[in-house]
Parts: C-alpha cells; structure tokens; sequence
C-alpha cells in the first residue's frame, strides 16, 4: 500500500478506486454531521445557537494543522528518498490547506464576535494559526517563483520543514499564552471535557472535513501526475 | 432524539444569531464547493491536455 503511493502510475490506479470511495463517504458523513450539528445537537447552556459554528471551525483547524502535518512528510519522503509523489501530495495540499485555514480564521472570528465581544484578538492561538496560513502561501509563493520543477520542489520542501516549528506552537499557544482563546477540550488529559451531545456530531464533522479533504487531495494529485506527465512529453515534442 | 427547533422560522432566526451562525456555514459551504470545483476542472483539463498530447506524440512517431 505506501509503496503504491510511492510509484505514480501504480498511484492512478489505486485512486480509480480510493477517489470515488473517499467521495461517496464524504458525502454520506457530510449529510449525517450537518444534519445533526444544525437540528440535533442541543444549544449551548452559555452561547446558546452561536456553538453551532463549533461544527465547522474545530475541524477546518484540524484540517488546517493536518494538511500542514501532510505536507511536512510528503516533504520529508521527498527530501530524504527522493519520492516524488511525496512532492505531488504537498504541492497539492498547500492551496487546500490554505483555504481551510482561512475558513478556521473566518468562522473563528465570526463566533468570535457574539461570544468574546471581539472579531480579532492578537491571542497566542490566532496569531500562531494567522501564521500559519501565511505558512501556506510563502510555499505557494515560493514553488510559482522558481521555474525549474526540481529546484521548486527542493526549495519548498524545506521551506516546509522549517515552517513545522509551528505546529506545537499552534497546539501549545492556549497553555503559554492564556489570553482569550479556550484551552484544548478535546485531546487532553483526563478524556474530553466537551458533553458527549456536542461532541458526537463535532466528531462526524471531523470525519466529513477529513473525507472531504482526502478527497479532494486525491484528485489534485491525480491532475498533478496528469499534468507532469503532459509537461514531458510537451518539452521531448518541442526538442 | 428530537430537532432542537418546533418550526423553520425558528431554525432560520437561529436564537437572533442568524447572521453569524448562517454566515459561518455559507462562507464554509462556498469556499469548500470552490475547492471542489477547482480540483474538478483542473483535473479534467490536465487529463485533456495529456491525451491529446499523447495522440500528437503518436502521430508524429507513426510513419
């Protein structure tokens, strides 16, 4: 299995198959945590109908350290043995990486403004997060700059790796810095702190934004192997 | 379980935070169908362009 994803041809053929699976259950899952979130799931006892942004801003931060997390090995696969379909995943997940984390950004601060009375703070965990997403388009930037694919790829990847400082960061700024953001009620010790009714469908949710984001990398990287593949034979007609 | 609003005008007043609550989830819902969209064209036209650059390097090698 890693070593088909490490070949692309043999790539292509195992997503003519994981692509259409990764759809039909994202959307399937989709259905069930909208569903749920929206007319289930109770009020909060504080924020009241506000927490229903909790269903898509938690998991478009998960999707956004993630991606990021994804890029990082897909770099490392690349950097250390030379794979290139580790180049493919994290070319791919960078634009999709981005807008997930705008999305955490925008609907962070959109439920910001009812329950903190605030839509922007320079708290640890939205700076950190903030800089995250500039993470993102310096390595967009940084591969559109340089023209040559192999030097891109190169440059990228560390850029990359050196950018993951960030990451313990974002998951650590709400203990250093305690100023406005809540602190981790989910992975911590002791078991979650979020009441079962609100955490079941937050957790479909999850389910749903990983379906739609592994979806949605699968079919970039297919394009990407589509299009390299399109580059080589374009330059050997031309010479 | 049992919806948590008695009727539609209630589940679109959203506790008087329709605004933020609708806005989050319409800005989430066009930005992810964006996405979509754009790995769907994308992916369609890399697939043409390879294809029709596979016919013309077959054309040109064929005698």
């Amino acid at each position: 299995m890693i070593s088909g994803f490490a070949n692309p041809q043999r790539f292509l053929g195992l997503s003519n198959w994981l692509l259409p699976l990764a759809v039909v259950l994202a959307v399937i899952v989709t259905a069930i945590g909208v569903v749920w979130s929206m007319l289930y799931a109770p009020a909060d006892y504080q924020q009241g109908e506000t927490a229903r942004i909790m269903y898509i801003h938690v998991p478009s931060a998960w999707i956004a350290v993630g991606a990021y997390t994804g890029m990082a090995i897909g770099s490392v696969s690349f950097l250390v043995w030379g794979h290139a379909l580790g180049d493919i995943a994290a070319k791919v997940m960078a634009p999709i990486g981005a807008a997930f984390t705008a999305l955490c950004l925008a609907t962070g601060s959109i439920w910001g403004r009812p329950t903190w009375g605030t839509w922007w703070e320079w708290d640890g965990r939205l700076t950190s997060v903030l800089v995250l997403f500039f993470l993102y388009l310096g390595y967009m930037a940084l591969r559109s700059a340089l023209d040559e694919t192999s030097k891109a790829s190169k440059a990228a990847a560390i850029l990359c790796l050196v950018g993951t400082i960030n990451i313990p960061i974002i998951r650590f700024s709400v203990e250093w810095w305690n100023t406005l953001h809540q602190k981790a009620s989910i992975i911590r010790e002791g078991g979650p702190s979020l009441d079962p009714t609100l955490l079941y469908p937050l957790l479909v949710m999850g389910v749903a934004y990983l379906l739609i984001f592994a979806a949605l990398t699968l079919a970039g990287m297919r394009a990407e192997i589509w299009k390299r593949s399109a580059d080589a034979i374009e330059a050997r007609l031309q010479s | 379980m049992t919806p948590q609003f008695a009727s539609l005008s209630e589940f679109l007043a959203m506790g008087g935070y329709a605004g933020f609550v609708f806005g989050a989830w319409g800005l989430s819902v066009a930005v992810i169908a964006g996405l979509i969209l754009r790995a769907i064209v994308t992916g369609r036209n890399q697939k043409t362009r390879l294809e029709a650059l596979r016919q013309e390097k077959d054309a040109g090698t064929s005698p």
